[in-house]
């Protein structure tokens, strides 16, 4: 018997999954779909600007970020319990391997709930499509839609952003037993400070961009601020061979923090 | 079945074993008494992989039990004293989780939940506690596997499915499979478990068939008198069975 991975044996898990989290389904369902319909008629309401472009920018940007949304959080919603002592127990002692539920894990935070956020906006378009005509010039039914996503659609550097954060919460979803949402934002804004003083003491090794002038916000220094920023984006963003390197370094940073959390995860006790 | 050699568990600086050593074998329903704390549960979370031993190991089918091997999880079952299951029906449930166990019998779990009296069409989040248990349960004996490990299995029941459960347990038993039991209600599982493990602070005190005990003390078959008379003289037995 294989004991690392069977195909049969994932197929079990991914179906048995299916079945116990479609209340979670549900959820992340209605929830998009709710936060769909509530875009709309706020910013049309609010705003008076359906039909116009910013509208179906907005439109695009907010559905996009229930999508991020739920990306990062499926962790918490999906998986909260599966560590608990009471409810962790048929998870770890279902006779799959630890790589089968791994990958299950994954497939469901990954690519089910982004792909369920993605339908219910969808969804809510194609409501309001009858009642609002208005609504077809909008984002998901345009007749520009192509054009539309491909203006905005994320570039790779976002999505590695994504998957940064995403296994962060990941991480954080199997490290901590208890108040799970609330320790990963502490962790956050620990990384956030950290990296802050570290770029902080970075720029300083750069002559024009002193620690001086990323701290002084001032009318004066405004323009030396602005060639610090500038200096520091060429640095990241820059020309070869800094992108390949950062790029790379992104890869690694969540491919990194998916393996601690696999490692972790299959050293937990309950 | 089960080869525990050496092993040493503590939480923190509570130390619950220190260099146990206990082998489990075939055919046989063992009895885990103890009193509270003394660390049943614990023993039994060892024996399925879900805590590690400190020193020491435990063996399961000759693996370790922690390794969470696919191979050795579907011969064990275990079935803590509190547990949550998914808001799924039941027919269901057995159907989706007992494909992962070679030897789970579906028709055989649905005669189980009727000898139960549970209504196998329901979903377990619209049973009572005592009724998710005995669906729980029969869900357990239909996988047929080799170690079964239940913790508590009478809290909670009725007496007349506490009878039942004695009878299932035994029809359920053969010379290829082991269940182990802890319990605190010995007159519960009276006639049914055999051998006796007793655990007391950090150790076993008594790990012995009920035919041995009687040969050397006379308890008359009443679990409780033996239980209590172990806790209030250990000297006396650790000599007596050691």
């Amino acid at each position: 018997m294989n004991n690392t991975f069977s195909y049969h044996r994932f197929l079990l898990m991914l179906r048995k999954e299916a079945a116990d989290l479609r209340p979670q389904f549900i959820k992340i369902l209605l929830i998009s779909f709710g936060i769909g319909l509530i875009i709309f008629f706020f910013i049309n309401y609010s705003f008076g600007i359906s039909g116009n472009s910013s509208f179906e920018i907005v439109r695009f940007v907010i559905g996009a970020l229930v999508v991020v949304c739920n990306i990062l959080f499926a962790p918490f919603i999906l998986y909260k319990r599966f560590n608990y002592r009471t409810t962790g127990v048929n998870h770890f002692m279902l006779p799959a391997s630890q790589l089968e539920k791994w990958l299950s894990m994954f497939f469901y935070c990954l690519i089910v709930t982004p792909l369920l956020s993605i339908a219910a906006l969808t969804l809510a378009d194609l409501c309001l499509l009858p009642v609002y005509p208005l609504a077809g010039t909008t984002l998901w039914f345009s007749d520009d839609s192509v054009s539309h996503i491909f203006a905005f659609m994320p570039t790779v550097n976002f999505f590695i952003y994504i998957l940064i954060y995403q296994s962060l919460f990941f991480f954080c979803n199997i490290w901590f037993q208890r108040s799970k949402v609330q320790k990963t934002f502490a962790v956050l804004i620990i990384i956030s400070v950290v990296s802050t003083l570290f770029s902080t003491l970075l720029a300083g090794l750069f002559p024009i961009a002193n620690v001086e002038d990323l701290v002084k916000i001032t009318v004066e220094n405004t323009n030396e601020m602005q060639i610090a920023t500038t200096l520091i984006r060429s640095v990241y963003e820059g020309p070869t061979p800094w992108p390949t390197v950062a790029l790379l370094l992104s890869v690694c940073t969540f491919l990194g923090i998916y393996y601690a959390g696999f490692l972790k995860w299959k050293e937990q006790e309950l | 079945m089960v080869e525990i050699n050496n092993l040493t568990f503590r939480y923190g600086r509570n130390n619950v074993f220190d260099n146990i050593s206990l082998s489990l074998g075939p055919g046989k329903i063992y009895g885990l008494l103890g009193e509270n704390g003394v660390g049943k549960t614990t023993l039994l979370r060892i024996i399925g992989g879900l805590l590690y031993p400190k020193a020491g190991n435990c063996k399961v089918f000759n693996v370790e039990a922690g390794k969470r091997l696919p191979s050795v999880l579907q011969e064990i079952f275990y079935i803590p004293e509190d547990f949550v299951l998914p808001p799924v029906n039941i027919l269901a449930y057995a159907q989706r989780n007992g494909a992962f166990y070679p030897n789970f019998n579906m028709l055989q779990c649905e005669n189980y939940l009727q000898e139960f009296g549970v209504p196998a069409q329901r979903k377990f989040t619209e049973l009572s506690f005592g009724q998710r248990k005995k669906a729980f349960i029969a869900f357990a004996l239909a996988t047929n596997v080799k170690l079964l490990l239940l913790d508590e299995p009478t809290n909670g029941l009725d007496i007349p499915s506490k009878s039942q459960f004695r009878r299932l347990a035994a029809q359920a038993l053969t010379d290829e499979n082991t269940f182990v039991i802890s319990t605190h209600q010995v007159r519960d599982l009276e006639n049914l478990i055999d051998p006796i493990i007793i655990l007391d602070n950090n150790e076993v005190l008594l790990n012995h068939s009920v035919e041995e005990i009687s040969s050397k003390f006379d308890f008359g078959s009443d679990f409780e008198r033996l239980f209590n008379a172990v806790i209030a003289d250990k000297a006396k037995f650790r000599q007596m069975f050691n």
